[in-house]
């Protein structure tokens, strides 16, 4: 029978109704709390019963000072005289449990203890709280910024995607705990010369619940990502990365429980703590530098892709599937021709690029030609109009002082519902096209000028393969 | 002594200090108020280590020995003048009470 267990715990500081509450429920199945960390409680089988639970909080205490500190031993010694046991601590806040119906409380001055409390709150969740919240808006800001600045891409980047959802649910997570800490707090100040202090509101499970729900969220980007094989790289790199910084977290909260129980002093313990968090940092950056390469050459060898070197240089040849091939326009096949797709895809898009172009080694009397498409599939009708003047004004863009801007095109030879071709600020026109399908929006490169046939080929072809 | 802190002594305050008028363990003061005060008033033991660092630190006591991990305390002369004023207060407070009260129930 399973003797410890962890559970994802979610209660801020100032909660103490809610954790006592969901303590007792936990004793009552025969769990008691025995270690709080920043990811998990860790839970040690009891015979269930039913068993009191209170909180203290001492903000003089430190979560780097020793289990032996005498002040914080003659703390316990008062609670043990009526018949409070310590289950465990962090940092300021103590929890208690006791046998007793009717124990003498913990706290007997309401005012008192929300001094304390409050000197808590200062103390560790306000600036741990503030920090995220400054954390989540900054990236909230980045994200609207690269939005403004290239819309369809920073929309059809899971990763970016993905990042920027976490970082505005916990920014509502942690606007939604100030609000109710200092809801709780204006109450308590109320109500603690009047004997008693107010429940806290419990948002306990609500946050659990959304976490949980960013965690499948996360598995169901990293399993989609790596099975479509479109984004494997970055995702590669990501999963190492947040797992060491996990293990990180963990050893650093380790290290500190183990010297706080060995006596080691405040400044000691802290020294020691910070010195693993600057080694794993360093350990991290170097692990991103080897790894990029590492991840790329797995991404590489996932997509059956492989190198060739010309006059000391490396280049690399793609074979990846793609809806539309030179050779379906042509007619002709090559040995000597990288085709290569790039592409990812979230709730609102999906994008995919393909490039096919001649290889570096291919001989000099070969004449091949190259294009370059892109097609983004809009999942949301509301975006489409505003993904279209996304791409149509990426189309004015100053390369080597000439202005580009599209003009409308006869759709027809495409099969489209619009066309635009691209032409630079002297008027002439280029083989660059926008096309706009149902919910599709393509844009396509050739370095010779199209037939109404090849034409008619891109529009059946890229259009019957949005997602593919 | 920060003055609006102690201008008015709670319960708490009022029995721990006047338990620290002889040198006196910190958890002895948790059995004493109660035998003090006939079980009136009971201190929980939370409340009571955050008074005495408190006092402690305001200088309305002073520890007087360590043994091991008991702590020995006792009132300075700022505790006793907040001790006294206090009791002053709520004398004055009695005898508001007397003379008001009483004069309504005389005859």
């Amino acid at each position: 029978m399973k003797q410890r267990k962890r559970r994802f715990e979610t209660f801020p500081i100032y909660n103490a109704t809610g954790i006592c509450r969901h303590l007792e429920k936990m004793a009552a199945r025969g769990w008691m709390v025995e270690r709080m960390s920043s990811l998990w409680w860790t839970y040690r089988r009891i015979e269930p019963q039913r068993l009191r639970f209170a909180i203290s909080c001492l903000p003089n205490l430190s979560q780097f000072d020793p289990d032996n500190l005498e002040e914080r031993q003659e703390f316990l010694d008062f609670c043990a005289h009526d018949g409070w046991q310590l289950a465990c601590s962090t940092a300021q806040m103590h929890i208690f449990w006791n046998e007793e119906e009717n124990p003498t409380p913990l706290e007997t001055d309401p005012k008192l203890e929300l001094q304390s409390i409050r000197a808590s709150v200062r103390k560790g969740f306000l600036p741990g709280t503030g920090l995220l919240l400054l954390i989540a808006v900054v990236q909230l800001y980045l994200f609207a910024s690269n939005c403004l600045d290239n819309l369809v891409e920073t929309l059809s980047n899971s990763l970016q995607v993905f990042a920027v959802t976490a970082f505005a649910v916990s920014g509502a997570l942690c606007v939604t705990e100030l609000i109710c800490y200092f809801l709780w707090s204006r109450r308590a100040e109320k109500m603690a010369p009047l004997g008693s202090l107010p429940p806290t509101a419990d948002a306990h499970c609500l946050e659990k619940g959304i976490t949980f729900l960013l965690l499948i969220l996360l598995l169901v980007e990293v399993i989609r990502g790596i099975v479509s094989g479109r984004q494997t790289g970055p995702w590669i790199l990501a999963i190492p990365a947040c797992l060491f910084l996990l293990v990180l977290i963990q050893a650093m909260q380790a290290l500190r429980d183990w010297l706080r129980s060995r006596g080691a002093s405040r400044g000691a313990n802290r020294a020691l703590v910070a010195a693993l968090w600057i080694t794993g940092s360093v350990i991290y950056g170097v692990g991103i530098v080897f790894l990029g390469p590492a991840a790329s050459a797995a991404d590489l060898a996932i997509r059956g892709a492989e190198t060739y070197t010309v006059q000391g240089r490396t280049y690399t040849a793609y074979h990846d599937p793609v809806p539309l091939t030179l050779a379906d326009l042509t007619g002709e096949q090559s040995d000597f021709c990288s085709t290569r797709r790039t592409g990812d895809q979230t709730i609102f898009l999906s994008r995919y690029i393909v490039t096919q172009e001649p290889r570096q080694d291919a001989p000099d009397d070969t004449k091949m030609p190259w294009f370059r498409y892109e097609v983004v599939s809009v999942r949301w009708p509301a975006l489409y109009d505003i993904c279209k003047n996304d791409l149509l004004e990426s189309g004015v863009v100053l390369e080597q002082y000439t202005l580009y801007s599209y003009i409308p095109a006869d759709p027809a030879p495409w099969g489209a519902e619009e066309a635009y071709q691209r032409q630079n600020n002297e008027g002439m026109v280029e083989n660059s096209f926008l096309l706009c399908y149902n919910n599709l929006l393509v844009t396509i490169e050739f370095d010779w000028a199209p037939s109404q046939e090849q034409m008619a080929i891109t529009g059946r072809r890229l259009a019957s393969a949005a997602d593919s | 002594m920060p003055r609006a802190k102690y201008q008015t002594l709670t319960e708490q305050m009022f029995y721990t200090l006047l338990c620290l008028k002889e040198e006196c363990y910190g958890l002895d003061i948790l059995d004493r108020v109660p035998a003090m005060t006939d079980q009136r008033v009971t201190i929980g033991s939370g409340t009571l280590y955050t008074l005495l660092e408190q006092f402690l630190s305001d200088g309305l006591i002073r520890e007087t020995k360590r043994e091991g991990r008991r702590r020995c305390y006792i009132l300075t002369l700022q505790g006793r003048e907040a001790l006294e004023k206090e009791a002053a207060r709520l004398e004055a407070q009695l005898e508001d009470y007397h003379r008001y009260l009483g004069k309504e129930e005389a005859p």
